[in-house]
């Protein structure tokens, strides 16, 4: 090979270089630029999967929004089915379950973009219950009157006059809207107790709120704040005379306040002919039967749906011809007529699980022989019997929606175990009394008005706290994300 | 010799923008690198936070609840910054157990924030901010968690 033809073989030396740095370049170029891609993908892609969560989240929050409307709201998505709710940002599709006790399992799944090109799915399960409607251990739209040496652990609330036997204890609270309060001898409002046998209260107020006079027996106590008020409107204290909306004798640990005199003894300054407002009138939960809230019903006489304006002339008959021995689920029992010849014979009465019964009849605990149970039970009673104008109902009985004599007592099983045994529930808008001093229950009772002066020992629980039927709309009380 | 000088020039052009993709590709690798620990750090406090059942202790180094993991009960979780400076370290247990390490580039060891949005006495939601430090600069993650159960 000649000089000159290795130098002709040179020409184009310069070109492949600077194709070479070219490619190297461009490779390059890719590189960064996928890297930053790489990036903006992951952000993208978090982003959706932000927003699918608020696409299930939204499933939820529509069944919540339908049942709580409708609890036979059909279900227009279901899981399982091709069917999807669009909504913004995707799509969704739900299920539920009913507990007996009302409460409500919904489960979600979002899809993003679609259910059907699904590229991100997200499931959520959430739980509604009724919102609290027992938070008291006695409520009454009338007077309250506890008899001498009971205890009764939870907080009190009347629209009339309340009243402790001597020697009584309440663990909690006392509050009427439209009454006074009176305190017996030895009687006490405190903030804990325990009796030694495993029945304790702790962390409560003590307090008492009383729309009338606080009339203190020298030996009671007040363990909270004592507070007299005067009626709504009222524009200056005291008012004539000053012995009323006043708090009188006995001893008030907390703070005491009135708009009358205060000779009760304190160890913190006094506050008398202070003008305070009333506690506001309470009022009983109302209560509405709605079949959808029960997995399944025992309708007498039968109607599915279940419906209380069918009704029969024997239902009470029927029911009480059923064995009480271990009852459970749900008896709904429409009389035709209802009266005290057609109440409703619970004696007997045992439960094997939890039991609901729901009737327009009278209710009758006589001689009950201690209400026990195979397990923890939730026993709620209500009767929407409403008792003729101008009858009485006390501890002889008498025109009572709810009725019990002598040995009313349910079982509460371990008094230390809040948990176990029997929580029982017992709700009327009529009237309800008890006689003698043996009847005992943990749980609570509300009634339109009560008599409970002779005798009726009650813990409040908070397993009753929330039932079906009560409260209207739903509370999610549990939001967890399930993992697919 | 021209040739040599222009393959000079060239060679001289090329290394230099080699040099320098590399350094922008390390950049961005490492940007690209400590967002992603970053966010799925983020995306796993959130969605544990969210579920959250109970606060046993919190502080704006660390937080300790009882939440849901996915299936069955709920389990105890601690996420808490360690390092006596920077870079400080994120760090997850579950029910008691060894701690472990979710990233390592945080600038301030000071992460989460508590409020009460609704103004009724429970605190229910968290503030979470990360401060990643890369190897130029500082990215910032934040997110607000309503704990849906408290």
């Amino acid at each position: 090979m000649t000089l000159t033809g290795l130098k002709r073989e040179e020409d184009g030396f310069a070109m492949v270089t600077a194709v070479a740095v070219l490619a190297i370049m461009s490779i390059l170029l890719v590189v960064v630029l996928t890297a930053g891609n790489s990036a903006f993908q992951v952000s993208e892609r978090n982003a959706r999967f932000t927003r699918t969560l608020a696409v299930a989240e939204g499933g939820l929050d529509d069944v919540a929004g339908s049942l709580g409307v409708n609890g036979a709201a059909p279900n227009l998505c279901a899981i399982g089915t091709s069917d999807a709710c669009a909504t913004s940002g995707g799509e969704y599709q739900v299920s539920w379950t009913r507990a007996p006790d009302g409460t409500i399992t919904v489960t979600s799944v979002g899809y993003q973009p679609t259910m059907a090109n699904a590229e991100i799915t997200r499931k959520l399960e959430a739980v509604y219950q009724p919102v609290p409607s027992f938070k008291d251990v006695l409520s009454s739209d009338t007077s309250i009157a506890i008899k001498n040496n009971q205890v009764v652990i939870g907080d009190i609330v009347a629209n009339g006059a309340i009243q402790l036997g001597t020697g009584s204890i309440v663990c909690g609270s006392l509050t009427s809207s439209a009454g006074g309060v009176d305190l017996q001898a030895g009687a006490k409002i405190v903030k804990s107790y325990d009796d030694g046998a495993g029945r304790t209260c702790f962390n409560k107020s003590g307090h008492v709120w009383a729309s009338g006079t606080i009339k203190m027996a020298p030996t009671s106590v007040i363990e909270g704040d004592a507070t007299a008020s005067p009626p709504a409107g009222t524009v200056a204290c005291p008012l004539i005379p000053d012995t009323t909306y006043a708090i009188l004798s006995g001893m008030v640990q907390g703070n005491a306040t009135a708009c009358g005199r205060i000779t009760a003894s304190s160890p913190n300054p006094l506050s008398p002919y202070t003008l305070t407002d009333p506690s506001l009138p309470s009022a009983l939960p109302s209560f509405t039967f709605d079949p959808n809230n029960y997995t399944s019903i025992n309708c007498i006489p039968f109607s599915n749906p279940c419906d209380p304006s069918i009704t029969s002339d024997i239902a009470y008959s029927q029911f009480n011809g059923l064995s009480k021995v271990n009852m459970k689920g749900v008896y709904a029992i429409w009389q035709k007529n209802p009266s005290q010849a057609t109440r409703i014979d619970l004696t007997g009465l045992t439960a094997g699980g939890d039991l609901t019964i729901i009737t327009n009849a009278p209710i009758y605990f006589g001689n009950t022989t201690p209400i026990s149970s195979t397990g923890p039970a939730l026993v709620t009673v209500v009767s929407l019997y409403d008792p003729p104008p101008f009858t009485t109902c006390d501890s002889n009985g008498g025109e009572c929606s709810i009725y019990g004599l002598n040995s009313v007592l349910f079982d509460a099983g371990d008094p230390a175990d809040p948990n176990d045994a029997v929580a029982a529930a017992l709700y009327t808008p009529g009237k309800c009394a008890f006689k003698n001093e043996v009847n005992r229950v943990e749980g609570a009772m509300y009634c339109g008005s009560m008599d409970i002066k002779n005798g009726f020992e009650i813990t409040y629980s908070t397993r009753i706290e929330r039932i079906a039927g009560f409260g209207g709309v739903l509370e999610r009380t549990l939001w967890q994300e399930i993992s697919e | 010799m021209i040739t040599l000088a222009v393959m000079g020039a060239i060679v001289a052009a090329t290394l230099g923008a080699l040099f320098s993709a590399y350094n922008q590709t390390g950049v961005v690798l490492n940007r690209r690198d400590v967002l992603g620990d970053g966010q799925i750090a983020m995306q796993q406090m959130t969605k544990q936070f969210r579920q959250a059942t109970e606060i046993n202790s919190s502080s704006a180094m660390a937080l300790d609840v009882d939440t849901f993991t996915g299936v069955g009960a709920a389990h105890q979780i601690v996420w808490q910054t360690t390092g006596a400076s920077a870079p400080y370290s994120l760090e997850v247990s579950t029910d008691g157990g060894s701690p472990k390490t979710v990233l390592s580039s945080l600038t301030s060891p000071d992460i989460f924030a508590y409020s009460d949005p609704e103004g009724d006495g429970t605190v229910n939601q968290v503030t979470i901010r990360l401060s990643l430090g890369t190897k130029t600069s500082t990215v910032v993650l934040t997110s607000d968690v309503e704990m849906r159960n408290l």
